[in-house]
């Protein structure tokens, strides 16, 4: 809502308070002030100049060239046709670049072969009346030469825009505005609201059918005969153009007028395109549509509420007028509609067809029904004054006809005085807070003891309860008026879930690791998911669609952290920075519809609780996913490092298992069907406890391909389920024995074993090999070459033995690595090297 | 053998030692004075040996000839402990002397730990101050029913409040949401466990608008308390607390009315500008003052529809922008790089975040 000062004056005496002050007060109020701007109707290159020389033009008997001082070092040479321009007057001066309106822009130009260089401007010519005779004489003084016009005439205005919160529809005007600040600076409102019981002498007319009632509580006709829709006068023009509103006749622009001061929506037919004395509100018909006054034609929903007369559909009721019954230069009788409309029926339509207009936006806020008679006497009244302004005849008000079945229900609202203060915390006087709700509107009716009875004023439909009156008076007694304190409190149960703070940790030993944290949007698209390669019925098919996505590229929520990442990776090579590291932790979201493919993971989700758990919604799972890019380190005084891949994050992962004791981690094989985006060569996934917990490995080639990757470098990527991770760390505690004070014994043995071994091959026939004195083992190195077959490879072991009981004798040791080194030959085919 | 031969072999034993210790270099080896001590002292040493004859000597003169080998042992001793002293010596200057360590060469500190988002260190910031003030934590679910989203705040359907939220709304579920706010966990929390309570919720929060100043997703934090004497003067001076333990304690806040419909009486609040100290600058527009959140006292109608009785329990909430505090405190400019997943971007912070001092 835009509140000029120059029209706020006329219901509220705020002339000596300055604009910072007046907006602090409104700020105060809850009508926050978002923007403070300065209008002038005359543009501010309109300047105040002083004619210092006047000579007849040579060539031309009417024109006279005048040097004008205009505060520059120089005079301005400009030539002029007025009769009245002279020595020693002072004028108002458009300099070159003014534009005065209506395409009349001021350019340098040639008169009769003289330069001259701006205009001295009529009353006419500045929007400042008819008067054309000569050019506008100004009461100047030389102090003022250069000033802008505007403001030695007083022509400027302050607009302030206020940033409204939807409660507050009755400060969707003037008359709202006025009576907030009425209540805070304790003085009167200037003006009243016409008398309601004008016009009503006679019977009207007119008749009115309001089909459903519940959907239009009022519905008020007053029809004027004798009317001009010529352009408004200069007042009315000025106060529409400091609302952003363009002028268009006196008609419209009073009815525009009427709902800025008053905030009730009005509307004007020509009476001569109506087929009779008759309106009537209804819901459209199915395949009706309507041609509105911006020309666009509307097909109709059966939920959208029209004004119709007995032929047809005139308008969609509060959004917007109809074409087919608009004032236009040739009307002469109008019939003003004033109504209220069910707010959520206007929204609705609003909404469906995308149309937001001043009346919608007030409807759907809610209208104050007990003023509707006075807002279209108003109309008339305003109408009435431009043409008399304009010295046209006075037009004709017919009698008025109010359809208000059911008049708004009054019940009186109670408030607790002692209740202010355990609301507000701090105690205000009993009479200040009786005082304050007066001020307001509200009509005190009763008081019994503590209990206080008011009627809610009409106009404030937000205040429905006792709390509503309570922050009434904490609003107008100020905020700042309250203490700052602190409570004090019982302690409550702990309800914290103890994994949020394992993630925070998760998050920090990530970092630790070398990641970088991302977080991005959590959205895909289908071309992503083909990316992936994923087939139609995979896990991470199962993406919630969003109805309403800003882009096609964000329509689905992530299933997968590996787009996003992916993409983040993507974006760090545009910069050209390689071998990234990143890393995110959120949520992925799957739609639990009737396919049901395999989830990998097995959790639900701790996010909700109860009864919630019981609602159908899709499912969160917490993800901790990562990327690395396999280039390498650049190289460093201390030797480059090797490039990082699947070990690497093999180590990471198996580091944060031993930082949060997640002590049973182990990667299998995977199936390339369950993560077909990747390698399966080069693919794990990770297992703790029987429990799938997510997967590490190299993006497969095609996606690689697919998302733009060099395939010399292709990333490798993983994704851990983190509320699974945080399972198997919770409440284990690793064995703990009492350490050996017997000393180790270490051996080093070196096998020649087939290339498709692996150690996990290796490790399984360790574990079939009992010894009480090995007590660990290590592989140290790994060779394949020209110094060994090419079907076998070689696997370097580094074997410790220590007993609990004493210090081992080499001659034990050897002995147990002879019944080790037959063992493993015997079950890998392992020969020493 | 008697102790003549003894006398004679002891004599030499110690000349040969004599002998191999001299052929030692000036400075020897640790290493090749343990192999001296072995080759005499040792289990298969000469001295060894020698005691190992001691069988052979005549009983009368056993300990004379003992006492001539042990005080060969001995002399061998000290002379290795000199010269083991001698070597560590040595060590311990040669350790001090030569260049020292370039101690400016540059290492790599930068790539051996990565960082934490800086929206992640105002969020554990944030944990961490709260829980100072005696909160727990809580989380809720992103894609949310209308009802805690919206109905149970005190949204009406079909209401313009909504308008002042850009909703994301889910296919394939009825009456589903991406939330708007963290306050749905507001309603979570009051349905399952009983006031009184101190609880922050925090999380991600999803409006359909993307501009210089919005993005699609963006964190917030929320946090309410529910008892039965709780007033707005409380709101108050917890909330004030709470901004000056983030920015500092020589900020002032000042509360205004707003409307928010889960909260009645509703308040905004301003911080003064945490990059001017309130003196006004091109960030706060020269006012002085930062608009930072959102607040009051949690409204009746909320209680109502978690079937906590308002005229028992009264409780306030605040919430607040986890993005835009994290750009006061680090002094960003532009929202939409913290979501571009850059690392140069994210480099530049550390992975701990460190609390305001109080002074």
């Amino acid at each position: 809502m835009r509140i000029s000062r120059e029209w706020l004056q006329e219901w509220i005496d705020v002339a000596q308070i300055d604009t910072p002050l007046l907006a602090q007060y409104l700020t105060q109020l809850g009508l926050e002030v978002d923007d403070i701007e300065t209008l002038s109707l005359i543009p501010a290159s309109v300047k105040v100049g002083k004619i210092i020389k006047a000579t007849p033009h040579p060539d031309a008997e009417k024109l006279q060239i005048t040097e004008v001082d205009v505060g520059e070092k120089t005079p301005l040479t400009i030539v002029c046709g007025a009769p009245n321009a002279r020595e020693g007057l002072y004028v108002a001066t458009a300099l070159v670049g003014t534009d005065l309106g209506e395409g009349f822009k001021i350019k340098e130009s040639k008169i009769r072969g003289i330069k001259s260089f701006g205009m001295l401007c009529s009353k006419k010519e500045l929007g400042l009346g008819s008067d054309h005779d000569g050019i506008m004489e100004l009461s100047a003084t030389d102090q003022e030469i250069g000033h802008r016009v505007a403001t030695h005439l007083m022509l400027e205005d302050t607009v302030l825009t206020l940033g409204l919160t939807p409660n507050r529809a009755d400060c969707l005007s003037y008359l709202g505005v006025a009576r907030d600040l009425s209540a805070l600076l304790h003085k009167p409102l200037l003006k009243a609201l016409p008398d309601p019981m004008a016009h009503l002498e006679e019977p009207s007319s007119f008749q009115v059918t309001v089909e459903q009632s519940d959907q239009c509580g009022r519905f008020v006709v007053l029809e004027m005969k004798g009317v001009k829709p010529v352009s408004s006068p200069h007042w009315l023009k000025r106060r529409l153009l400091a609302q952003g509103l363009r002028p268009i006749n006196l008609i419209v622009d009073a009815t525009n007028y009427v709902m800025f001061e008053l905030g009730q929506p009005i509307h004007a037919y020509d009476r001569e395109k109506l087929s009779g004395p008759a309106l009537g509100v209804r819901f459209a018909k199915e395949g009706e549509s309507l041609t509105t006054l911006d020309g666009k034609t509307h097909s109709l929903h059966p939920s959208d509420l029209v004004i119709h007369d007995n032929r047809s559909s005139l308008g969609l009721a509060g959004v917007m007028g109809g074409a087919s019954s608009e004032v236009t230069e040739a009307t002469t009788e109008i019939v003003i509609e004033g109504a209220v409309f069910c707010a959520q029926a206007i929204r609705q339509t609003a909404k469906r067809l995308s149309i937001h207009t001043d009346a919608s936006h007030r409807f759907e806020r809610g209208v104050d029904i007990s003023k509707v008679r006075e807002a279209c006497l108003r109309v008339a009244e305003v109408i009435s004054k431009g043409m008399e302004d304009l010295g046209l005849a006075c037009p004709k008000t017919l009698p008025l006809f109010d359809h208000y079945p059911q008049k708004r229900p009054i019940s009186p609202l109670a408030l607790r005085l002692e209740r202010v203060e355990e609301i507000l915390g701090l105690k205000i006087k009993d009479e200040e807070c009786i005082r304050i709700l007066e001020r307001l509107g509200c009509r005190y009716v009763d008081r019994k003891d503590d209990r206080v009875l008011f009627e809610v004023p009409s106009w404030r439909l937000d205040i429905l309860r006792e709390v509503d009156l309570i922050e009434e008076i904490a609003r107008v007694h100020g905020y700042d008026k309250l203490p700052y304190s602190l409570p004090k409190m019982d302690i409550g149960l702990n309800i914290e879930d103890p994994m949020i703070e394992f993630t925070e940790r998760l998050k920090v030993a990530v970092a630790h690791s070398g990641f970088h944290e991302v977080i991005q949007f959590p959205f895909v698209s289908q071309d992503d998911l083909a990316r992936l390669r994923l087939p139609e019925n995979h896990f991470f098919r199962q993406c919630v669609q969003i109805a309403n996505p800003l882009s096609e590229e964000g329509r689905y929520l992530q299933t997968t952290l590996s787009i996003n990442l992916l993409r983040a990776l993507l974006n760090n090579h545009r910069f050209q920075d390689y071998g990234c590291q990143l890393f995110e932790m959120a949520r992925c979201f799957i739609r639990e519809g009737e396919a049901k493919p395999i989830d990998p993971f097995k959790t639900q989700g701790r996010h909700i609780t109860g009864k919630a758990r019981r609602d159908q919604r899709p499912l969160e799972r917490l993800i901790l996913g990562g990327v690395v890019d396999e280039a390498p380190h650049p190289k460093t005084w201390r030797g480059a490092e090797a490039p990082r891949g699947f070990f690497d994050i093999k180590e990471h992962l198996f580091a944060l298992g031993k930082a949060f004791g997640v002590c049973e981690l182990r990667f299998e094989p995977i199936h390339p069907a369950d993560y077909p985006f990747l390698n399966p060569k080069r693919s794990a996934a990770i297992v703790g406890l029987d429990q799938g917990l997510g997967y590490v490995g190299q993006l497969h080639p095609e996606s690689a391909k697919a998302f733009g990757f060099p395939l010399d470098h292709i990333p490798y990527l993983f994704e851990l389920d983190v509320e699974g991770f945080w399972e198997r760390s919770r409440d284990r505690h690793p064995h703990v024995g009492s350490p050996t004070r017997f000393p180790p014994v270490t051996r080093d043995l070196a096998f020649t074993i087939d290339t498709t071994r692996t150690h996990e091959d290796f490790a399984k026939a360790m574990e079939a090999f009992s010894s009480s004195n090995l007590r660990e083992y290590d592989l140290f190195d790994l060779y394949r070459g020209d110094q060994i077959e090419a079907s076998k490879k070689s696997m370097a072991y580094r074997f410790v033995f220590q007993s609990s009981e004493k210090t081992l004798h080499d001659k034990e040791v050897d002995k147990e690595l002879e019944r080790l080194k037959s063992h493993l030959e015997k079950e890998l085919g392992a020969q020493l090297r | 053998m008697n102790i003549e031969q003894m006398q004679e072999k002891t004599t030499a034993i110690h000349a040969e030692f004599t002998q191999c210790s001299g052929q030692l270099e000036s400075s020897p080896h640790a290493r090749a004075v343990e192999d001296l001590r072995v080759r005499f002292l040792g289990r298969k040493g000469y001295v060894t040996q020698l005691m190992e004859t001691l069988r052979e000597v005549d009983k009368k003169d056993r300990p004379q000839v003992g006492k001539l080998i042990n005080d060969l042992r001995s002399g061998i001793e000290k002379e290795i402990d000199a010269l083991k002293k001698a070597v560590e010596e040595n060590l311990i200057t040669s350790l001090l002397e030569g260049d020292p360590l370039d101690i400016s060469l540059p290492v790599d500190a930068k790539s051996r730990v990565g960082s934490l988002h800086p929206v992640s260190l105002m969020r554990s910031e944030l944990i961490r101050e709260f829980r100072k003030l005696g909160f727990s934590i809580a989380e809720g679910p992103e894609v949310d029913l209308d009802f805690y989203n919206f109905e149970a705040l005190n949204f009406p359907k079909d209401h313009p409040a909504r308008d002042m939220q850009d909703t994301f709304f889910v296919a394939d579920y009825p009456h589903t949401v991406l939330r708007t706010h963290t306050s749905n966990i507001q309603i979570h929390t009051l349905q399952n466990f009983p006031p009184p309570m101190r609880v922050v919720a925090l999380g991600r929060t999803y409006r359909c608008d993307s501009d210089l100043t919005h993005t699609p997703m963006f964190h917030q934090i929320e946090g309410f308390i529910v008892d039965k004497h709780i007033t707005m003067a409380h709101l108050k001076g917890v909330v004030d607390q709470f901004l000056k333990a983030i920015y500092g304690q020589d900020l002032e806040t000042r509360m205004r009315p707003s409307f928010f419909p889960f909260v009645e009486p509703g308040a905004e609040v301003d911080l003064q500008c945490v990059h001017c100290r309130g003196k006004g600058c091109r960030i706060c527009k020269e006012t002085g003052w930062l608009e930072v959140g959102g607040m009051g006292m949690i409204h009746p109608n909320v209680f109502e529809a978690v079937q906590i009785d308002s005229e028992i329990y009264k409780g306030f909430a605040f919430g607040f922008g986890i993005d835009r505090m994290a750009m006061l405190k680090y002094g960003l400019g532009d929202l939409r790089t913290l979501f571009e997943g850059t690392r140069s971007f994210s480099a530049e912070f550390p992975i701990h975040s460190q609390s305001t001092r109080l002074t």
